[in-house]
């Protein structure tokens, strides 16, 4: 059960998250509250692949012994809700801003979630990283990778508008 | 010294040329790695690496990378000549990669093995011998990709599939003097197919595809290894005679016999649009005539009436609320509707799927014509790839396309319609007839005669319909009760140019284009009558029993939401049936009891040239009373066309191609069954299901011998019905053996224009999908106006009777609309916003 919820989690704690992804969530979709149509095909496609991508990537990192092991439900919320949801309508909200902008966005949010996500879950937990003996290490390095979201986003749509496929749709490219 | 001009090699090929030398020296060193330690000179910092000094691991290695080494030596040194030598890398290092994995799941043996300081699994080693190859292989792939499309200057074929088609057109185009080469036809056929946008035009790489790799079933080389001999051999024995003499099981007779029509007819295209090739077929394009300027200037009219048409860059933003009637599609019942409305004062917003090509851009350029006016390019077929549906997708609709040939609705189907017993339309006939008149006059239905509004001359008529007229004569159908005459159209002063079916560049075929919508928007304004083109409608959504928007898509893949307060679906018998179904409205009934004008040409020779591509397409008809279930109509083509429709393989193809002056063809259509439907299923989303009943392929073949009777009375030398199997009747004799011959619908080509009926018209809610006021039942503002409405075929062009049911939908339509709230946002004239 460990590997499932974690060390000594209970729901009360995976509720906490769920409240820290939905006001996160409320703050990311302040700007642009509704979904415009022809951004609809493009936001389900990233919400779908970036959840497929991270469930998987977590676990196969971890494998690899490039990240600390993230018990299978916190894998879930966070690849599906945080990941696929939040940074989703993250990246509509942004997307047309400057990519460096971009950047510290989703590193930014993404190192405010990894930290509730360890203080509550325990996740995202190692004493050491890349040769830094600090448990924040592990964390800023993380988040520093969530920041590629939308750069690797950005190719993602570009790539599958030029086919429209799946009804991706990249205005700059029409 | 004279110094020959060599083909430079492309930026992309001496890309393929530089990896292939970085491959070289790989596996180069490769060869060199496990060949030291047998010659007792190991580096030291390999000698933790044990099972490089294995003699069995050394000699299979070595072995593999000294095979690639020297195939990538060889084809580095010219990558155009030794191409074979990039293929069998590409394949043995994908084998390499598969077996590597089948090792990896399935080891039974994994022991370990020293690697440095530590030991790992056999099979771990396999796996990052089997990346390593795997991204080695994908670039070579990537770049030979690249090198090749560069190479032709391809647009839409693989290098695979274009070499595939080059094949196959090396030995489907064959004759003693062959114009261009098969090259040169597979690029003319890349050109097409990049040309248009369709769902279906993936079937035609599946094709190529699939003739490529078929002959590795018999454990034959990939055809276009093949020599053309064998080739052709191997085409015939299993494309052809396994499928005419039913000798391969029947599911794969259907893919079969559906790859080569396709990559057939894909050939010819490639041929017989060349215009190198035309003078040896012996046709002339109209631009190149002797009487052209005198056709010209003896049949004067000018038809410049300017048409505004919206496209995706004139349209903002992704919402448009329109204050009026949204209407889709711009066809015969589409544009019938609009008019009638604009003259009623309704506003009214058009959205059409195809594009807006105005008149004087249309060119003698087959190919270019087919792509810009037809739907799916005229590729769209059902199901089992054997019955062609082809329709006109442009602003215009197939009005644009059709041979504008006029009958009106005969009273025995509308009695058929009306009967309470059975359909239940519960038409108002009178009302009926009243607007059946009123479009007659509205399109401008002539016939010849010796006014200036005359149709056109007798002499610029399709020269084989004189022929097949000589034919009536002589078997006595030329007098009541029989009708044969030139057919009627809404045509004005045509001039024979033979291009019908390509749009009229002339202005003299009346079509919605040309006449209807201009006239429409002239009279309405164009704020109130506006188009949008190039845009398909996906869904109509709906709260209760209203309509609220529709979501429409541009070509570019940008959506658009339309609020509108009235809705009419007049998109054509098919896609109307799909929007419906797609939209979930009419579940169970929506795309059922689809009915066709099913047709098959005969095609006669004759001994002296007719040259019946000199004059209009669809001239003459007959109808036999009392009536058998057919009619006939006169027909010819342009060279692309009319060799799609060319019966004969190999030399005999050829050889009729190049009786195309002599030729004369007339086309039977046979009013069928409702047994056809359509869904949105199969794998291109618009799945056609269709099968002629048994009467309706008796009556077609009843009236395909009749219609080869009648050539060989008029003196044709002998008669070809466009069968699978080759077959060419010279004598009265021989033709009565054409029904043994043609047994089975798979045995003849069968095709139609004239898709009718997915959404019928029928007082019985059980099996209508619109009310007797062509209202969709169980919504207020939801009409269909279009052939998708009509419950039995008409067995005659349809056209009047889309538009009369369009006329007669006119005052439901504007009775429904309630001049309402909403807001059109509108910054500059001609931008929606």
């Amino acid at each position: 059960m460990n590997d499932i919820f974690g060390v000594n989690n209970s729901v009360i704690d995976f509720l906490l998250v769920l409240l820290i992804y939905g006001l996160m969530f409320l703050f990311i979709r302040y700007a642009k509250p509704t979904l415009e149509l022809n951004y609809r095909a493009n936001y389900i496609f990233l919400v779908l692949v970036w959840f497929f991508l991270m469930f998987t990537g977590n676990f196969l990192f971890y494998k690899l012994g490039v990240m600390s092991f993230l018990p299978w439900m916190n894998n879930l919320i966070h690849s599906c809700l945080w990941v696929g949801i939040c940074l989703g309508w993250l990246y509509y909200v942004t997307h047309k801003r400057p990519l460096w902008e971009q950047f510290l966005f989703f590193a930014f949010t993404s190192f405010i979630v990894k930290i509730f996500e360890n203080m509550i879950l325990g996740g995202w937990a190692r004493e050491s990283y890349l040769g830094i003996n600090n448990r924040y290490a592990y964390i800023i390095a993380m988040s520093v990778v969530d920041g590629f979201y939308p750069i690797i986003s950005r190719w993602l749509i570009n790539a599958f508008s030029k086919q429209q496929r799946f009804g991706i749709y990249a205005p700059q490219l029409a | 010294m004279a110094t020959k001009n060599y083909d430079l090699l492309t930026p992309q090929e001496i890309n393929l040329k530089s990896y292939l030398r970085i491959l070289f020296f790989i596996y180069l060193g490769g060869v060199f790695l496990y060949l030291l330690p047998a010659i007792t000179f190991m580096p030291g910092f390999l000698q933790p690496y044990a099972f490089i000094n294995d003699p069995a691991f050394a000699n299979n290695s070595t072995i593999k990378m000294g095979l690639f080494a020297a195939l990538c030596f060889v084809a580095a040194g010219d990558v155009r000549r030794y191409l074979i030598a990039v293929e069998a890398i590409m394949v043995v290092m994908g084998l390499a990669v598969l077996s590597g994995i089948v090792l990896i799941l399935f080891v039974n043996n994994n022991y370990q093995i020293q690697m440095g300081n530590t030991t790992m699994p056999v099979s771990m080693l396999i796996l990052f011998s089997s990346i390593f190859d795997a991204i080695l292989n994908i670039i070579l792939i990537v770049l030979y990709r690249k090198a090749q499309k560069a190479r032709y200057g391809l647009q839409y074929f693989s290098p695979f599939q274009f070499r595939a088609l080059k094949a196959l057109a090396e030995v489907v185009i064959e004759g003693e003097k062959e114009i261009i080469t098969p090259r040169q036809i597979a690029l003319n056929v890349d050109r097409y197919m990049s040309s248009f946008t369709a769902k279906t035009k993936w079937v035609s790489k599946i094709a190529m595809l699939a003739i490529e790799l078929y002959p590795l079933v018999f454990l034959k080389p990939p055809t276009s290894y093949m020599r053309p001999e064998d080739r052709k051999a191997f085409l015939k024995r299993h494309f052809y005679q396994d499928v005419a003499l039913r000798l391969a099981p029947k599911f794969l007779s259907v893919l079969v016999q559906a790859m080569i029509r396709m990559g057939k007819q894909l050939c010819y295209m490639g041929y017989y649009n060349d215009e190198r090739v035309h003078p040896s077929i012996g046709y002339v394009p109209f631009s190149k005539r002797d009487d052209s300027a005198e056709r010209l200037n003896d049949l004067k009219y000018t038809n410049i009436q300017p048409l505004e048409v919206l496209n995706a860059q004139d349209v903002k933003g992704d919402e448009i609320n329109w204050d009026g009637v949204v209407i889709i599609g711009t066809g015969a019942g589409a544009a019938i509707l609009a008019k009638g409305l604009a003259e009623k004062g309704k506003k009214v917003l058009m959205i059409e799927r195809g594009l807006h090509t105005d008149p004087s851009q249309f060119s003698q350029d087959e190919i270019e014509m087919v792509s810009k006016l037809y739907a799916d390019g005229a590729l769209q077929q059902a199901a089992d790839f054997r019955f062609q549906v082809i329709q006109g997708s442009a602003v215009g609709g197939s009005t644009v396309v059709n041979n504008a040939v006029c009958f009106d609705t005969p009273d025995n189907v509308l009695d058929k319609w009306n009967d309470s017993n059975g359909i239940d339309a519960g038409l108002n006939l009178d009302e009926y007839a009243r607007c059946n008149k009123r479009v007659n006059e509205m399109i401008g239905v002539r016939r010849i005669n010796d006014t200036d509004d005359t149709m056109s001359r007798e002499k610029y008529l399709n020269p084989g319909g004189k022929k097949f007229m000589e034919g009536i004569s002589k078997l006595g159908y030329g007098q009541l009760p029989h009708t044969a005459d030139s057919v009627a159209a809404n045509i004005k002063g045509c001039v024979g140019c033979g291009y019908c079916n390509m749009g009229c560049k002339w202005g003299k075929k009346l079509s919605m284009l040309n006449n209807i919508l201009p006239e429409a928007q002239r009279k309405a304004g164009n704020e109130n009558f506006q188009i949008i083109a190039g845009c398909e409608v996906l869904k109509l959504k709906s709260k209760g029993a209203r309509i609220t928007s529709l979501i429409a898509q541009f070509k570019n893949g940008r959506r658009l939401e339309v609020k509108a307060k009235t809705f009419v679906v007049a998109a054509g018998a098919i896609s109307s049936s799909l929007l419906l179904q797609r939209s979930g409205i009419a579940q169970g009934r929506a795309g059922k009891r689809i009915s066709f004008n099913l047709g098959s040409p005969i095609s006669a020779v004759f001994k002296e040239e007719i040259n019946a591509y000199k004059g209009l397409q669809i001239s003459h008809y007959l109808q036999i009373a009392p009536g058998r279930g057919y009619i006939f109509e006169t027909w010819y083509n342009p060279p692309m066309f009319q060799s799609t429709v060319m019966p004969g393989w190999w030399t005999d193809h050829y050889n009729n191609m190049q009786r195309y002056n002599r030729m004369a063809c007339t086309g039977v259509l046979v009013g069928t069954d409702w047994n056809a439907e359509v869904r949105l299923g199969g794998l291109t989303k618009r799945d056609i299901r269709y099968q002629p009943t048994k009467n309706d392929f008796d009556t077609l073949l009843e009236g395909v011998e009749l219609a080869g009777l009648i050539y060989l009375r008029a003196g044709a030398q002998m008669v070809l019905p466009n069968t699978f199997n080759y077959f060419e009747y010279k004598n009265e004799d021989q033709l009565k053996m054409m029904k043994y011959d043609i047994k089975e619908p798979a045995d003849i080509t069968l095709g139609t224009g004239h898709p009718q009926g997915g959404n019928i018209i029928s007082r019985n809610k059980k099996i209508g999908v619109v009310d007797e006021h062509l209202k969709v039942y169980d919504y207020d503002n939801l009409f269909v106006t279009d052939a998708s409405v009509i419950p039995s075929s008409v067995g005659v062009n349809p056209q009047i009777t889309v538009m009369t049911l369009a006329e007669y939908a006119v005052p439901f339509v504007a009775g429904s609309f309630e001049s309402g709230s909403l807001k059109i946002v509108q910054t500059e004239p001609g931008v929606l916003q």
